[in-house]
């Protein structure tokens, strides 16, 4: 079934209602964008989740504007940020117009690659100084990894996902 | 308490790095220096870290309270009154004298 399929027969059973439509990057644990649409039943209140998913490399799902015109805004808002194809809609650029996908996990913010990092500094250390300790903020890769062509897109998001200094309490 | 400014309470500072560490936007810096300390005559020398500098670029805080929530020793907390505006965006960098809230050091 696809994703258009398994939508029109939850708006059938009267999950009429569009919550909202987002994607979510899988590269790591699988070469694939998720995407997923929520909706909402007005008189029972509850709520349903409905998942696709694409191939990285070709990302094309079918387009839900016939089903819910509201779908359009959302899904030009997945095609900008993460390069995922409506076919047969509207993929023209809305929020951001760079082109590319700079939500995906393994795009990086080129100004995190160039500004030095603040917290690269050790407790009592005024200056730069080779640190002992590798530690690496969120959305900067090894440079290892940065530098190796042969690194694949899983490589880069994994090098790039920071090594926090405390995880949550 | 609203999300305004963040002050610092200098004196609970250990220079540890997690603020700076733990802030998405960068806008934390600090550096600090090692002294040694004698707690009582004859004791083993104790080596703690001093603050030097401490700023906040307001201009890239989002005000999220990642680093009062971070903070082991409590020594940031929110300033209450918003950050004023400045005519030149180096003045939107605050140091450590400026980041003494009312409740701070």
């Amino acid at each position: 079934m696809s994703l258009y399929d398994d939508v029109a027969e939850a708006q059938r059973s009267g999950f009429s209602f569009l919550l909202g439509l987002t994607a979510y990057d899988e590269v790591g644990a699988a070469d694939e964008i998720r995407v997923l649409v929520r909706l909402l039943h007005p008189e029972t209140g509850q709520e349903r989740s409905i998942e696709a998913r694409t191939p990285r490399l070709d990302a094309r799902l079918p387009d839900l504007s016939g089903l819910f015109p509201g779908a359009t805004f959302l899904q030009r808002q997945a095609h900008d940020f993460f390069g995922v194809e409506f076919e047969g809609g509207d993929n023209r650029p809305l929020i951001h117009h760079g082109g590319g996908a700079p939500m995906r996990k393994d795009v990086l913010l080129a100004q995190r690659q160039s500004t030095p990092w603040p917290g690269a500094l050790e407790p009592g250390e005024v200056g730069s100084s080779p640190s002992r300790r590798k530690l690496l903020p969120a959305g900067v890769p090894d440079e290892a990894v940065a530098s190796d062509p042969s690194a694949t897109a899983a490589d880069v998001a994994l090098s790039a996902a920071g090594s926090r200094v405390r995880r949550g309490r | 308490m609203i999300h305004g400014s963040i002050a610092l309470v200098d004196d609970l500072c250990t220079s540890c790095m997690i603020c700076a560490r733990e802030c998405p936007t960068w806008c934390i810096s600090l550096t600090s220096h090692q002294e040694q300390v004698v707690p009582a005559p004859g004791a083993r020398p104790r080596t703690h870290n001093v603050l030097d500098t401490f700023s906040i670029d307001w201009s890239l805080c989002m005000y999220c309270g990642v680093c009062i929530e971070q903070c082991p020793t409590d020594a940031l907390t929110w300033g209450g009154a918003h950050v004023p505006s400045a005519d030149r965006i180096i003045d939107l960098i605050h140091d450590r004298a400026r980041l003494k809230g009312p409740t701070g050091g």
